[in-house]
């Protein structure tokens, strides 16, 4: 018998021979909403190589991409504005992961590590180390990752009384969010003028300074992990939907699977701050975008990888282009629009009763 | 017709050896002995906070005995590879997470995760036992509604429709009946007979109805205060003192008129006096 394939109910279901035991069942409109998400994330990543002081034709793009640019083109497009698309584009599907992690350990759509502190935490981190140490990106990730984990930690610890489920959790990370917020702006207030600058910039979430040498490493150590976390935890994400007993009676092991789901969540968190410091929103929103457009239950991280990756790109295009003349930090334009959707999120999940 | 894999021919035996179970520091039960003989329909009886479903969770590795061994085919459960596992002994626990707007056969299918590998996601195998535990619980023609918008009855249907789906030999169930009418916990009870009879599947289920275990169940397990106190057949098990002790009430047991097997009628709980005589003049013959 060999390959065969066969579309029914929406799926598309592709099997080898039998003894082979290879086989997969891929939703139509799961595989077409991915490519779709993909497809528009590289038209604005083309777009944002076009667009700039000196603008190009797509021709004049796609030419220096294959190699056969000026040397003015590859200055402009390879230089100076691919690694900023491309972080773009990378931080955006690692922010899309990680708060699909997120939401799927706290069993909440609001339990995104911008809401439970995790982001608010990590930016006063790292801005405290720029401030007080120095803006090396080694120091600034650890940094992050403390000042995230710490009040990741104090915010469970507050709102364990009522889980980690509803209102309760979302009330504690606004509380300490707002404290962190409070604590960084002192520290730019006592730090020197100079160095207050760079915290500043560091603290809105900017790719200004992304550049191949500089972020390079971050970038590839997180597109690897978000392949590693994907491929790892991605089959056993949909049984650990269905509740700890649940996933343990279809033989995963839950305990050790939610220490994984939370390294890794945080982990990329980690990394995309300590690279372009706290983008808020993308986490909370790509994963909503990506299961409602592909039509998923539950935990799902390619389509959220996806969304991320769209949100973020689209975001930094137009923090860039949208006032001509002034480039704007990404995180300005996530926080705008991520307040509103937050808003509205809000508003509709208590619609449901879902909180 | 090869397809349509019965679960394993091989005699499952599950028994819990000596085992003391406990959450933290607080123990709930020690030195229990339990066996489950293997094609019984089980039920495991007992008052409010008992043990029973910590039993079922210890049965089914939910909770590691701190003391004793649960063992499947002779092998320590907790020594067990999880698919392994749970290809042989099937679940469905008391606290389940509905994702929102799951449909029927979305949650059906995830019960094949312990037949399925990185490479082999969705086999002929996986379809036919997703297409007959749907038949069997009666969910067909509900495939496409979202779990969290049916009646309880169907959810509870979908939810056992999961279980069944991973095709375990034997399949433990944790209160299944509790929040539902009266109605619907016959269609359930009836429908677990029907697996236990037709598939020969061990099936052990935690109940709170005392008559609806004496119909069904063809081995109890009656458990008091974190003890086994009796193991057997209803007929053998459900005798007036054993009710006067473990459930504290006083009861009269006859003959069930439809299975011939026992029924209880209880008359008032142990330490208070008897209801007034209207009542029992309705009550008799």
């Amino acid at each position: 018998m060999t390959a065969w394939i066969s579309a029914e109910q929406g799926d598309l279901t592709v099997r080898g021979p039998r003894r082979l035991r290879v086989s997969a069942r891929v939703p139509v409109r799961y595989a077409a909403v991915c490519a779709l998400l993909v497809a528009a994330t590289a038209g604005v990543t083309v777009a944002a190589l076009m667009l700039g002081k000196v603008n190009y034709s797509p021709a004049q793009v796609l030419s220096t991409l294959t190699g056969d640019g000026t040397r003015v083109t590859e200055l402009f497009i390879l230089q100076w504005r691919l690694p900023r698309a491309v972080a773009a584009v990378v931080l955006g599907t690692m922010l899309g992961v990680a708060g699909a992690l997120f939401q799927c350990i706290t069993r909440n759509p609001l339990g995104s590590p911008d809401i439970i502190g995790f982001t608010a935490g990590a930016s006063a981190g790292g801005v405290a180390v720029i401030t007080f140490v120095g803006p090396g990106i080694a120091l600034v990730a650890g940094g992050a990752l403390a000042g995230g984990l710490v009040v990741t930690l104090l915010v469970v610890l507050f709102a364990r009384d009522g889980g980690t489920a509803g209102f309760r959790l979302v009330i504690v990370g606004i509380g300490l969010n707002a404290m962190m917020v409070a604590l960084e702006t002192y520290f730019y207030l006592i730090a020197d003028s100079d160095i207050s600058q760079v915290a500043a910039v560091w603290g809105a979430g900017s790719l200004n300074a992304v550049s191949f040498s500089h972020t390079g490493p971050a970038l590839a150590t997180g597109a690897v992990l978000t392949i590693l976390v994907c491929a790892g935890l991605q089959r056993a994400l949909p049984v650990f939907d269905l509740g700890e007993d649940t996933a343990a009676a279809l033989g995963v092991r839950p305990a050790r699977l939610r220490l994984l789901l939370v390294l890794g969540g945080v982990v990329l968190v980690a990394v995309v701050t300590a690279a372009a410091g706290p983008i808020a929103f993308v986490a909370l929103a790509a994963p909503h975008v990506g299961r409602r457009l592909a039509g998923t239950y539950g935990t799902a991280l390619l389509p959220a990888a996806c969304a991320g990756a769209l949100i973020l790109s689209s975001a930094d295009l137009v923090a860039q282009h949208a006032v001509p003349g002034h480039a704007f930090p990404v995180g300005v334009v996530t926080v705008a629009v991520g307040g509103v959707y937050l808003l509205s999120l809000l508003v509709r999940e208590n619609r449901k009763g879902t909180l | 017709m090869n397809t349509h894999a019965r679960p394993a021919q091989s005699l499952p035996s599950l028994r819990a050896d000596d085992i003391t179970m406990a959450y933290d520091d607080r123990v709930i039960g020690e030195n229990l002995t339990v066996g489950v003989p293997d094609g019984e329909f089980t039920v495991i009886l007992g008052p409010n906070a008992c043990g029973k479903s910590t039993l079922l969770r210890s049965l089914s590795r939910l909770l590691k005995p701190t003391a004793g061994t649960v063992y499947l085919d002779g092998k320590d459960i907790h020594r067990m590879r999880g698919k392994d596992l749970a290809t042989r002994l099937g679940l469905l626990p008391q606290s389940t997470v509905t994702p929102a707007g799951i449909p029927v056969l979305d949650l059906v299918r995830r019960g094949r995760y312990p037949h399925q590998s990185a490479l082999s996601r969705w086999s002929h195998e996986d379809e036919a036992s997703v297409r007959r535990a749907l038949e069997q619980t009666g969910m067909t023609e509900l495939t496409g509604r979202p779990v969290d918008e049916l009646s309880g009855g169907q959810r509870q249907r979908a939810w056992v429709a999961m279980a069944l789906a991973q095709e375990s030999p034997i399949l433990l169930l944790d209160e299944p009946t509790t929040f539902l009418d009266v109605s619907h916990q016959i269609a359930l009870l009836d429908l677990f007979a029907e697996l236990n009879r037709s598939a020969g599947r061990t099936i052990v289920a935690v109940l709170h109805d005392i008559n609806h275990a004496a119909r069904y169940a063809g081995h109890l397990v009656v458990m008091s205060a974190g003890r086994v106190v009796a193991q057997g057949s209803p007929a053998e098990v459900l005798t007036s003192d054993l009710l006067a002790e473990v459930f504290d009430v006083e009861a009269t047991i006859i003959e069930d008129p439809v299975n011939g097997g026992p029924h209880i009628i209880t008359r008032h709980q142990g330490s208070r006096p008897a209801p007034t005589a209207p009542i029992l003049r309705k009550v008799a013959p």
